[in-house]
């Protein structure tokens, strides 16, 4: 997915003006530099304070800016001033095109697809142009897990791993499907279906999101199975499974036993 | 009825009596409330052993213990004394952010837990408390100047609340006395991104306007004389914003793709530093035009140097990213970075900003005009570092970072 920069520079114009007689030869003002940056990021979730970029995942958004140098100083046009081409693959985006256009927002590619997203900058009268281009992938979803710790809040530096000890009795658990056509992870349209040591837990309606998992003051593991999807969007799928070893402290209690599948819950939301 | 002389100096006896058993009670009561306190701080990690020994009873359990040449010690309360060991863990839980205070070594920090600032000072191995304002699950805490912090949170709906706070009470002319209060602001909701500028209540956020672009603003430190300086469409940018005034923006990194790293002229146009360089972590020095910056080569880290805008950039023979290395101050351009020990994994900055992938560092001295690089210490092999944050105080004495597998806080004596 490296962007590529493709510097034309054409400079047309005048061509070398020589003169008949043995006058000096005067280069005509030159444009330079002339270079196009394109940019891109998609809107697709990520947590916050997230210091990384969020990528193409299916259903997602992209958003492309290209950042046009015509020239330096006094003699530098203005991005709005300039002429924007907009290519998806080798399809010209004529209503995303024109003069000062020099954004536009497109889907990302379908899930395992890339697409090649591209744009001539040109001045008005076509004397400078500049072409820059990024291959876009569709990136494979994913899904975090994070203690929502009761003193700290979500505990985002510190992603729990496939298998993942728990020096508690008990966990509130905050899932985030990186990368998802969404806002928020509790957004409308994401469905969680979660599962704890092979039993089906139905989160909260507002907070699906998140679960709470209690060792009920004795030791254990729980396998976490996670499954997120989106309602409309059927490419949207993330999918993960984790062990989680509690330690509550108390190691009396639980022994060998499974405690999260005790008939009185365990879980709790 | 006449009540007698004895009978009223009975009654008057007895009402002493009740008057001085509620005061001893009161006396009883207040003293249990320190107590707590105490205790409290103690769990924080501040207890009451002398840097360089075992313990620190943390809310996570289990303070450092010494090691060696590199010893570790945890923070002392308000007894302190002695120097800090070379490497100390000043927190055992985690902190939301720091920074040294004005010139001196001393680390302001605010805990994650209650909001709190805090002031850690390593030739006494002593924390003291500033302010005691509750801010509970404060995430991300900036400081502009020793006084004046930024505290970030997530609201119940999800938002990002931003509060700007100034210390009513500075220990600086009131060592060991109360904690102040913070007060301020709470600025707009869903603040991206916010930076200080060094040393200064001026601040530059980002925020998004109602078409979903990105609106960048200058302003005072309560929100007001605000002027838009950057508008785009690419919201993901990271802001620094240094002492001299200058003032970056780096689009959010990612492995495979290109990165950009812009500087707002006064006239508001961008200036293109650096771009078109995958995976680019870009970290300008202030009052030079000297940048060191990170990229991803087939899936390994690489760091490079480049003193001025037309200068060839040197590479460092260390594999390791820019988000952890720190100009020192001065006109050497010397920078320190920590770097992991053990080769990175794949898409590294996607796991590692997720939390999902930590590395054990060393740290490293690096000369960027003659592009060498020096080893300068080893954290003891019972102090596994995920080095991030760092920041060095104004003398080049101290490093402070928080260790990204616990956020804990961390200060290293660089001159031992």
């Amino acid at each position: 997915m490296r962007s590529v920069v493709v510097l034309l520079a054409v400079l047309l114009g005048a061509a070398p003006a020589f003169a008949q007689t043995e006058e000096a030869y005067v280069e005509p003002p030159a444009l330079t530099p002339v270079v196009v940056d394109l940019l891109w990021e998609s809107d697709g979730l990520t947590p916050p304070f997230y210091q990384g970029r969020s990528l193409a995942g299916p259903g997602s958004r992209v958003r492309l800016l290209a950042m046009p140098i015509f020239g330096k100083g006094a003699a530098a046009i203005a991005p709005q001033n300039l002429v924007y081409t907009w290519k998806k693959d080798k399809t010209v985006l004529g209503s995303l095109s024109g003069k000062g256009k020099s954004s536009i927002t497109v889907e990302s590619p379908l899930r395992y697809g890339a697409e090649v997203v591209s744009v001539d900058v040109s001045t008005e009268d076509g004397s400078a142009t500049a072409r820059a281009s990024a291959r876009i992938e569709s990136i494979e979803p994913f899904v975090a897990l994070y203690i929502d710790h009761p003193l700290f809040g979500p505990l985002f530096h510190a992603g729990l791993a496939e298998d993942a000890n728990i020096l508690e009795s008990e966990a509130s658990l905050m899932a985030v499907p990186f990368f998802a056509p969404a806002r928020y992870p509790d957004s409308p349209g994401l469905v969680y279906e979660w599962r704890v040591n092979r039993n089906i837990v139905a989160p909260s309606r507002s907070t699906p999101s998140r679960i709470t998992i209690s060792a009920a003051g004795s030791d254990g593991v729980a396998l976490v199975e996670l499954l997120v999807t989106h309602a409309t969007n059927f490419f949207f799928e993330a999918e993960r499974t984790w062990n989680l070893s509690f330690f509550s402290g108390s190691r009396g209690g639980g022994g060998g036993s499974d405690p999260f599948s005790a008939p009185s819950g365990g879980f709790s939301e | 009825m006449r009540i007698s002389q004895s009978t009223l100096y009975f009654g008057a006896a007895a009402v002493l009596v009740v008057i001085l058993g509620a005061l001893l009670g009161w006396f009883f009561f207040v003293r249990s409330q320190n107590t707590v306190t105490e205790y409290i701080d103690s769990a924080r990690g501040f207890n009451d052993d002398a840097g360089g020994s075992a313990g620190g009873g943390g809310v996570f359990g289990g303070g450092a213990s010494s090691g060696g040449n590199a010893g570790v010690g945890t923070a002392t309360g308000d007894g302190g004394g002695a120097k800090a060991p070379r490497l100390w863990k000043i927190t055992t839980t985690p902190v939301a952010g720091f920074a040294f205070r004005g010139k001196t070594s001393q680390l302001s920090f605010v805990e994650r837990s209650s909001g709190n600032v805090l002031s850690a000072d390593p030739e006494k191995t002593k924390v003291s408390r500033l302010t005691n304002t509750l801010f509970p699950k404060t995430i991300e805490a900036i400081f502009g100047t020793a006084d004046a912090v930024i505290l970030r949170s997530i609201g119940s709906d999800g938002s990002i609340e931003t509060f700007a706070g100034l210390i009513a009470t500075s220990t600086d002319t009131d060592p060991g006395g109360a904690p102040g209060t913070l007060e301020g602001v709470r600025l707009e909701k869903n603040i991206l991104a916010i930076a200080p500028r060094a040393g200064s209540t001026t601040v530059f956020f980002i925020a998004t306007n109602s078409a979903g672009q990105a609106v960048g603003s200058l302003s005072d430190w309560r929100g007001g004389a605000q002027k838009v300086v950057l508008s785009s469409a690419i919201v993901g940018w990271r802001p620094m914003y240094l002492s001299d005034g200058s003032l970056y923006i780096l689009q959010k990194p990612s492995d495979a793709t290109d990165g950009h790293l812009f500087k707002i002229r006064q006239d508001r146009s961008l200036e293109r530093i650096l771009g078109g360089i995958p995976g680019l972590v870009a970290l300008p020095k202030a009052r030079s035009s000297a940048v060191l910056y990170s990229t991803i080569e087939d899936g390994v880290p690489v760091l490079l140097g480049q003193v001025s805008a037309s200068s060839t950039p040197v590479t460092f023979p260390v594999r390791t990213i820019a988000d952890k290395c720190v100009w020192a101050d001065g006109t050497a351009l010397v920078a320190y970075c920590a770097v992991p020990r053990n080769p990175v994994g794949r898409n590294f900055l996607r796991t590692w900003y997720a939390g999902m992938v930590h590395t054990t560092d060393s740290i490293w001295k690096l000369q960027v005009s003659a592009g060498t690089a020096e080893e300068v210490f080893v954290p003891p092999s019972d102090s596994s570092l995920d080095v991030s944050h760092v920041t060095i105080d104004s003398s080049g004495s101290y490093l402070a970072f928080t260790n990204t597998k616990d956020q804990t806080l961390w200060m290293l004596a660089l001159n031992e």
